[in-house]
Protein backbone atom coordinates (compact mmCIF):
# COMPACT_ATOMS: atom_id res chain seq x y z
CA UNK A 1 0.00 0.00 0.00
CA UNK A 2 1.49 3.42 -0.85
CA UNK A 3 0.09 6.33 1.00
CA UNK A 4 0.02 8.91 -1.00
CA UNK A 5 0.44 12.09 1.00
CA UNK A 6 2.95 14.80 0.83
CA UNK A 7 3.41 18.35 1.64
CA UNK A 8 5.58 18.45 4.34
CA UNK A 9 4.24 15.97 6.31
CA UNK A 10 7.35 14.85 8.45
CA UNK A 11 8.00 12.23 11.01
CA UNK A 12 10.59 12.26 13.68
CA UNK A 13 11.04 12.55 17.60
CA UNK A 14 11.81 8.93 17.33
CA UNK A 15 12.59 7.97 20.73
CA UNK A 16 13.32 4.50 22.77
CA UNK A 17 12.75 4.04 26.26
CA UNK A 18 13.23 0.30 26.49
CA UNK A 19 13.17 -1.51 29.73
CA UNK A 20 15.52 0.08 32.89
CA UNK A 21 16.57 -3.65 33.78
CA UNK A 22 19.97 -5.03 31.91
CA UNK A 23 19.86 -8.86 32.10
CA UNK A 24 21.23 -11.97 30.38
CA UNK A 25 19.46 -14.28 29.14
CA UNK A 26 21.60 -17.52 30.31
CA UNK A 27 20.69 -16.22 33.86
CA UNK A 28 16.95 -16.48 33.35
CA UNK A 29 15.92 -19.58 35.76
CA UNK A 30 15.41 -22.78 34.14
CA UNK A 31 17.25 -20.77 30.90
CA UNK A 32 19.33 -24.43 29.79
CA UNK A 33 16.02 -26.70 29.91
CA UNK A 34 13.81 -24.02 27.70
CA UNK A 35 16.30 -23.76 25.32
CA UNK A 36 17.19 -27.53 24.95
CA UNK A 37 13.95 -28.20 24.48
CA UNK A 38 13.22 -25.44 21.59
CA UNK A 39 16.70 -26.33 20.11
CA UNK A 40 18.32 -29.59 21.46
CA UNK A 41 21.57 -29.11 18.35
CA UNK A 42 21.96 -25.51 18.77
CA UNK A 43 24.39 -23.85 20.94
CA UNK A 44 22.97 -20.82 22.18
CA UNK A 45 26.45 -19.09 21.97
CA UNK A 46 26.10 -19.23 17.91
CA UNK A 47 23.13 -16.63 18.33
CA UNK A 48 25.26 -13.38 19.09
CA UNK A 49 23.11 -12.22 22.05
CA UNK A 50 24.43 -10.10 24.81
CA UNK A 51 21.55 -8.77 27.20
CA UNK A 52 18.20 -7.83 27.24
CA UNK A 53 15.95 -5.20 28.52
CA UNK A 54 13.18 -5.65 31.14
CA UNK A 55 10.76 -3.40 32.68
CA UNK A 56 10.47 -3.40 36.19
CA UNK A 57 7.95 -0.69 36.25
CA UNK A 58 4.17 -0.88 35.14
CA UNK A 59 4.15 -0.59 31.35
CA UNK A 60 2.01 1.76 31.05
CA UNK A 61 4.79 4.42 33.03
CA UNK A 62 6.89 2.96 30.38
CA UNK A 63 4.79 3.96 27.74
CA UNK A 64 3.75 7.72 29.28
CA UNK A 65 7.81 8.37 29.50
CA UNK A 66 8.06 7.49 25.65
CA UNK A 67 5.25 9.51 24.78
CA UNK A 68 6.56 12.55 26.78
CA UNK A 69 9.92 11.84 25.38
CA UNK A 70 8.50 12.14 21.90
CA UNK A 71 6.41 15.38 22.52
CA UNK A 72 9.82 17.13 24.39
CA UNK A 73 11.77 16.35 21.42
CA UNK A 74 9.76 18.89 19.50
CA UNK A 75 8.42 20.96 22.37
CA UNK A 76 5.32 20.00 21.43
CA UNK A 77 2.17 20.57 24.27
CA UNK A 78 0.49 17.75 24.66
CA UNK A 79 -2.92 19.34 24.16
CA UNK A 80 -1.88 19.76 20.97
CA UNK A 81 -1.61 16.26 19.74
CA UNK A 82 -5.01 15.21 18.01
CA UNK A 83 -4.07 11.05 17.82
CA UNK A 84 -2.12 8.71 19.83
CA UNK A 85 -1.69 5.40 18.16
CA UNK A 86 -0.57 2.71 20.61
CA UNK A 87 0.57 -0.75 18.63
CA UNK A 88 1.64 -3.65 20.02
CA UNK A 89 2.23 -7.47 19.09
CA UNK A 90 -0.51 -10.09 19.36
CA UNK A 91 0.70 -12.14 22.97
CA UNK A 92 0.82 -8.22 24.22
CA UNK A 93 -2.37 -7.30 23.64
CA UNK A 94 -3.91 -9.33 26.62
CA UNK A 95 -1.43 -8.11 28.76
CA UNK A 96 -2.11 -4.23 28.06
CA UNK A 97 -4.70 -2.80 30.63
CA UNK A 98 -8.18 -2.16 28.95
CA UNK A 99 -7.99 1.33 29.50
CA UNK A 100 -4.23 1.53 29.02
CA UNK A 101 -4.77 4.30 26.21
CA UNK A 102 -7.19 6.60 28.85
CA UNK A 103 -4.15 5.89 31.16
CA UNK A 104 -1.27 7.53 28.80
CA UNK A 105 -3.98 10.51 28.23
CA UNK A 106 -4.24 11.43 31.46
CA UNK A 107 -0.74 10.90 32.48
CA UNK A 108 1.07 13.41 29.66
CA UNK A 109 -2.03 15.68 29.74
CA UNK A 110 -3.15 15.26 25.89
CA UNK A 111 -6.41 16.27 26.50
CA UNK A 112 -7.95 16.79 22.74
CA UNK A 113 -6.31 13.61 21.91
CA UNK A 114 -8.36 10.72 20.15
CA UNK A 115 -6.52 7.36 20.73
CA UNK A 116 -6.91 4.10 18.66
CA UNK A 117 -4.97 0.56 19.48
CA UNK A 118 -3.63 -1.38 16.99
CA UNK A 119 -2.41 -5.16 16.40
CA UNK A 120 -3.25 -8.66 15.69
CA UNK A 121 0.45 -8.12 13.02
CA UNK A 122 2.52 -9.47 15.54
CA UNK A 123 5.78 -7.51 15.23
CA UNK A 124 4.59 -5.87 11.90
CA UNK A 125 1.74 -3.83 13.86
CA UNK A 126 3.83 -0.49 14.28
CA UNK A 127 4.74 -0.52 10.65
CA UNK A 128 1.27 -0.56 10.34
CA UNK A 129 0.66 1.91 12.80
CA UNK A 130 2.74 4.38 11.31
CA UNK A 131 0.95 3.75 7.87
CA UNK A 132 -2.51 4.06 9.37
CA UNK A 133 -1.11 6.92 11.82
CA UNK A 134 0.23 8.91 8.22
CA UNK A 135 -2.86 8.04 6.42
CA UNK A 136 -4.79 10.05 9.24
CA UNK A 137 -3.38 13.37 7.47
CA UNK A 138 -5.68 12.85 4.57
CA UNK A 139 -7.76 15.12 7.41
CA UNK A 140 -6.67 18.68 6.81
CA UNK A 141 -7.28 19.07 10.19
CA UNK A 142 -4.44 16.38 11.85
CA UNK A 143 -1.71 18.10 12.88
CA UNK A 144 -0.20 16.17 15.15
CA UNK A 145 0.02 11.84 15.72
CA UNK A 146 1.86 10.43 17.65
CA UNK A 147 2.67 6.42 17.39
CA UNK A 148 4.19 4.39 19.88
CA UNK A 149 5.23 0.86 19.69
CA UNK A 150 5.18 -0.97 23.17
CA UNK A 151 6.32 -4.59 23.60
CA UNK A 152 7.21 -6.81 27.33
CA UNK A 153 7.41 -10.42 28.10
CA UNK A 154 6.47 -10.23 32.22
CA UNK A 155 7.55 -14.38 32.35
CA UNK A 156 10.98 -15.12 32.18
CA UNK A 157 10.78 -17.96 30.27
CA UNK A 158 8.98 -16.53 27.84
CA UNK A 159 11.51 -14.40 26.50
CA UNK A 160 13.33 -17.24 25.04
CA UNK A 161 12.43 -18.51 21.79
CA UNK A 162 13.56 -20.16 18.62
CA UNK A 163 14.55 -17.01 16.78
CA UNK A 164 15.28 -14.33 19.25
CA UNK A 165 15.22 -13.42 23.11
CA UNK A 166 12.70 -11.08 24.04
CA UNK A 167 13.73 -7.79 25.78
CA UNK A 168 10.90 -5.21 26.65
CA UNK A 169 10.29 -1.44 25.03
CA UNK A 170 8.23 1.39 24.23
CA UNK A 171 9.42 3.23 21.22
CA UNK A 172 7.67 6.02 19.38
CA UNK A 173 7.96 9.08 16.94
CA UNK A 174 5.88 12.15 15.81
CA UNK A 175 3.74 12.59 12.57
CA UNK A 176 3.76 16.43 12.01
CA UNK A 177 2.72 19.14 9.77
CA UNK A 178 5.37 20.89 11.21
CA UNK A 179 8.13 18.18 11.33
CA UNK A 180 11.56 18.85 12.82
CA UNK A 181 15.31 18.56 11.59
CA UNK A 182 15.71 14.67 11.09
CA UNK A 183 12.37 13.95 10.21
CA UNK A 184 11.48 11.71 7.50
CA UNK A 185 8.80 11.33 5.40
CA UNK A 186 6.67 8.09 4.38
CA UNK A 187 6.89 7.38 0.77
CA UNK A 188 5.59 3.89 0.51
CA UNK A 189 4.07 0.79 3.02
CA UNK A 190 3.29 -2.64 2.32
CA UNK A 191 2.65 -5.65 4.25
CA UNK A 192 2.33 -9.49 3.35
CA UNK A 193 0.52 -12.62 4.51
CA UNK A 194 2.53 -15.99 4.60
CA UNK A 195 -0.59 -17.23 4.97
CA UNK A 196 1.21 -20.81 5.58
CA UNK A 197 3.03 -19.23 8.45
CA UNK A 198 0.00 -17.82 10.34
CA UNK A 199 -1.03 -21.20 10.32
CA UNK A 200 2.38 -22.86 11.97
CA UNK A 201 3.22 -24.15 8.59
CA UNK A 202 5.60 -21.80 7.20
CA UNK A 203 8.49 -22.47 5.02
CA UNK A 204 11.61 -21.10 3.58
CA UNK A 205 9.85 -20.62 0.81
CA UNK A 206 6.88 -19.24 2.36
CA UNK A 207 8.75 -16.69 4.00
CA UNK A 208 10.42 -15.46 1.12
CA UNK A 209 7.70 -14.66 -0.82
CA UNK A 210 6.07 -12.80 1.89
CA UNK A 211 9.12 -10.61 2.44
CA UNK A 212 9.99 -10.51 -1.40
CA UNK A 213 6.40 -9.51 -2.13
CA UNK A 214 6.41 -6.23 0.30
CA UNK A 215 9.84 -5.17 -0.89
CA UNK A 216 8.53 -5.34 -4.35
CA UNK A 217 5.55 -3.61 -3.96
CA UNK A 218 7.03 -1.00 -1.95
CA UNK A 219 10.13 0.23 -4.99
CA UNK A 220 7.91 -0.69 -7.62
CA UNK A 221 5.26 1.82 -6.46
CA UNK A 222 7.86 5.03 -5.64
CA UNK A 223 10.24 4.38 -8.65
CA UNK A 224 13.21 3.89 -6.20
CA UNK A 225 15.53 0.77 -5.73
CA UNK A 226 16.71 -1.40 -2.92
CA UNK A 227 20.40 -0.52 -3.71
CA UNK A 228 20.38 2.96 -3.09
CA UNK A 229 19.03 3.09 0.42
CA UNK A 230 21.59 3.98 3.14
CA UNK A 231 20.04 1.83 5.95
CA UNK A 232 17.52 -0.98 6.63
CA UNK A 233 15.71 -0.94 10.23
CA UNK A 234 15.30 -4.92 10.89
CA UNK A 235 13.84 -7.09 13.60
CA UNK A 236 16.02 -7.99 16.34
CA UNK A 237 16.41 -12.17 16.15
CA UNK A 238 19.77 -13.70 16.13
CA UNK A 239 22.40 -12.77 14.31
CA UNK A 240 22.55 -15.93 11.88
CA UNK A 241 18.39 -15.78 11.88
CA UNK A 242 18.59 -11.88 11.07
CA UNK A 243 21.90 -12.28 8.54
CA UNK A 244 19.26 -14.85 6.68
CA UNK A 245 16.54 -13.25 6.11
CA UNK A 246 18.32 -10.37 4.99
CA UNK A 247 19.59 -12.79 2.40
CA UNK A 248 16.94 -14.21 1.63
CA UNK A 249 15.22 -10.93 0.58
CA UNK A 250 17.48 -9.69 -1.03
CA UNK A 251 18.93 -7.16 1.48
CA UNK A 252 22.86 -7.04 1.72
CA UNK A 253 24.16 -7.27 5.16
CA UNK A 254 26.07 -3.96 5.11
CA UNK A 255 22.72 -2.01 5.09
CA UNK A 256 21.05 -3.77 7.74
CA UNK A 257 21.19 -2.42 11.16
CA UNK A 258 20.23 -4.23 13.57
CA UNK A 259 23.31 -6.28 15.96
CA UNK A 260 24.54 -3.83 18.20
CA UNK A 261 20.55 -3.06 19.63
CA UNK A 262 19.67 -6.38 19.42
CA UNK A 263 23.12 -7.18 21.56
CA UNK A 264 21.94 -4.85 23.88
CA UNK A 265 18.11 -4.44 24.71
CA UNK A 266 17.02 -8.00 22.85
CA UNK A 267 13.96 -8.85 20.54
CA UNK A 268 11.66 -5.88 21.55
CA UNK A 269 8.88 -6.92 19.58
CA UNK A 270 7.05 -4.03 17.07
CA UNK A 271 9.19 -1.55 18.83
CA UNK A 272 13.07 -2.63 17.04
CA UNK A 273 13.05 -1.25 14.08
CA UNK A 274 12.56 2.36 15.94
CA UNK A 275 15.34 1.22 18.57
CA UNK A 276 17.14 0.26 15.52
CA UNK A 277 16.48 3.78 13.68
CA UNK A 278 17.29 5.81 16.85
CA UNK A 279 20.62 3.64 17.30
CA UNK A 280 21.60 4.38 13.78
CA UNK A 281 20.60 8.14 13.67
CA UNK A 282 22.57 8.73 17.28
CA UNK A 283 25.73 8.42 15.68
CA UNK A 284 24.62 9.48 11.76
CA UNK A 285 21.76 12.00 11.84
CA UNK A 286 19.41 10.62 9.04
CA UNK A 287 20.20 12.78 6.02
CA UNK A 288 17.98 15.01 3.63
CA UNK A 289 17.07 12.92 0.48
CA UNK A 290 18.72 9.51 1.70
CA UNK A 291 16.49 6.61 2.21
CA UNK A 292 15.50 4.51 4.88
CA UNK A 293 13.67 0.99 5.32
CA UNK A 294 11.87 -0.11 8.26
CA UNK A 295 11.01 -3.50 8.32
CA UNK A 296 9.55 -6.52 10.30
CA UNK A 297 9.02 -10.03 10.15
CA UNK A 298 7.11 -12.51 12.01
CA UNK A 299 4.86 -15.51 11.77
CA UNK A 300 2.75 -14.81 9.57
CA UNK A 301 3.64 -11.17 8.57
CA UNK A 302 6.06 -9.45 7.11
CA UNK A 303 5.82 -5.50 6.71
CA UNK A 304 8.02 -2.72 4.97
CA UNK A 305 8.18 1.07 4.70
CA UNK A 306 10.22 2.73 2.90
CA UNK A 307 11.22 6.24 4.00
CA UNK A 308 13.27 9.65 2.92
CA UNK A 309 15.02 11.96 4.89
CA UNK A 310 13.33 15.24 5.16
CA UNK B 1 23.63 -42.00 1.67
CA UNK B 2 21.11 -41.28 -0.69
CA UNK B 3 20.58 -43.07 -3.90
CA UNK B 4 20.35 -41.97 -7.25
CA UNK B 5 17.96 -42.67 -9.88
CA UNK B 6 19.28 -45.50 -11.21
CA UNK B 7 21.14 -47.21 -8.07
CA UNK B 8 22.59 -47.48 -4.73
CA UNK B 9 25.82 -45.18 -5.09
CA UNK B 10 26.09 -42.73 -2.64
CA UNK B 11 25.47 -38.57 -3.31
CA UNK B 12 29.42 -37.55 -3.09
CA UNK B 13 27.24 -34.16 -1.82
CA UNK B 14 25.13 -35.40 0.46
CA UNK B 15 27.92 -37.29 1.85
CA UNK B 16 30.29 -34.60 2.59
CA UNK B 17 27.77 -32.52 3.78
CA UNK B 18 26.71 -35.24 6.73
CA UNK B 19 30.07 -35.35 7.39
CA UNK B 20 30.55 -31.67 7.70
CA UNK B 21 27.54 -31.77 10.27
CA UNK B 22 28.91 -34.67 12.01
CA UNK B 23 32.20 -33.00 12.52
CA UNK B 24 30.68 -30.21 14.20
CA UNK B 25 29.74 -32.25 17.23
CA UNK B 26 27.11 -29.13 18.27
CA UNK B 27 24.76 -30.44 14.97
CA UNK B 28 21.58 -32.78 14.65
CA UNK B 29 22.56 -35.89 14.19
CA UNK B 30 21.98 -37.18 10.91
CA UNK B 31 23.05 -40.30 9.20
CA UNK B 32 23.58 -41.36 5.25
CA UNK B 33 20.46 -43.37 5.98
CA UNK B 34 18.16 -40.52 7.16
CA UNK B 35 19.43 -38.83 4.45
CA UNK B 36 18.63 -41.55 2.19
CA UNK B 37 15.04 -42.31 3.76
CA UNK B 38 13.79 -38.37 4.04
CA UNK B 39 12.67 -36.30 1.60
CA UNK B 40 11.89 -33.12 3.26
CA UNK B 41 13.86 -31.26 5.56
CA UNK B 42 11.19 -31.67 8.47
CA UNK B 43 11.86 -35.35 8.41
CA UNK B 44 15.12 -35.09 8.22
CA UNK B 45 14.97 -33.77 11.56
CA UNK B 46 16.96 -30.31 10.86
CA UNK B 47 15.32 -27.14 12.23
CA UNK B 48 15.51 -24.67 9.84
CA UNK B 49 17.71 -22.10 12.35
CA UNK B 50 19.95 -25.59 12.14
CA UNK B 51 19.55 -25.51 8.13
CA UNK B 52 20.60 -21.81 8.11
CA UNK B 53 23.57 -22.22 10.09
CA UNK B 54 25.16 -25.43 9.07
CA UNK B 55 24.39 -24.49 5.59
CA UNK B 56 26.60 -20.82 5.87
CA UNK B 57 28.99 -22.68 7.60
CA UNK B 58 29.39 -25.45 5.24
CA UNK B 59 29.39 -22.47 2.22
CA UNK B 60 32.49 -20.66 4.20
CA UNK B 61 34.02 -23.95 4.78
CA UNK B 62 34.25 -25.25 1.46
CA UNK B 63 35.02 -22.33 -0.46
CA UNK B 64 36.90 -20.37 2.42
CA UNK B 65 34.58 -17.96 2.57
CA UNK B 66 34.27 -17.11 -1.10
CA UNK B 67 30.66 -18.20 -1.46
CA UNK B 68 28.28 -16.40 0.91
CA UNK B 69 24.59 -18.01 0.06
CA UNK B 70 22.03 -16.36 -2.75
CA UNK B 71 18.31 -15.49 -2.17
CA UNK B 72 17.39 -18.11 -5.18
CA UNK B 73 18.87 -21.20 -2.82
CA UNK B 74 16.33 -20.59 0.14
CA UNK B 75 13.21 -21.90 -1.07
CA UNK B 76 15.24 -24.87 -2.19
CA UNK B 77 15.92 -25.29 1.33
CA UNK B 78 12.89 -27.52 2.56
CA UNK B 79 13.45 -30.46 1.09
CA UNK B 80 16.63 -33.02 0.78
CA UNK B 81 16.57 -33.06 -3.13
CA UNK B 82 16.72 -28.64 -2.93
CA UNK B 83 19.56 -28.89 -0.38
CA UNK B 84 21.25 -31.52 -2.61
CA UNK B 85 21.01 -28.76 -5.98
CA UNK B 86 22.53 -26.20 -3.19
CA UNK B 87 25.15 -28.05 -2.23
CA UNK B 88 26.31 -29.07 -5.61
CA UNK B 89 26.51 -25.48 -6.33
CA UNK B 90 28.33 -24.56 -3.36
CA UNK B 91 30.99 -27.41 -4.49
CA UNK B 92 30.88 -26.64 -7.81
CA UNK B 93 32.32 -23.14 -6.73
CA UNK B 94 34.89 -25.29 -4.30
CA UNK B 95 36.49 -27.27 -7.35
CA UNK B 96 39.77 -26.18 -8.60
CA UNK B 97 39.33 -24.79 -11.92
Amino acid sequence: MTAGISGGIGIGGFTCVPGDLTRRAEDIAGFDARWHALLPDTAFEKMGCGTFSAMSRPVVEHVTDCVTAVLADRGLAPEDVDRLVVATSDACLERLDADVAVQVLAATGMTRCVPTLLSHLQCCSSLEALRYGWQLFDDPAIEHVVVVAVDFTPDDLDRVRSFAVFGDAAAGCLISRTPGPGSVELLASATTVDHAGLLGEDSFRSRQQAATSALDTVFARTGEQLQKVAKVFGSNLYVPVATFNAMAAGVPRGQLHFQETMQRHGHCGNADWILNLVDHAAGAPLGPGELYVALSSAPGFFACTLLRGL
Amino acid sequence: MRADAVGAEPDEHLERFVDYVTEQGSGPAISYSDVATSTTRAELGISSLDMLILLAGYADATTGGAVTLQPEWVPMLDDVEGIRSVLVEIDRMSAPT
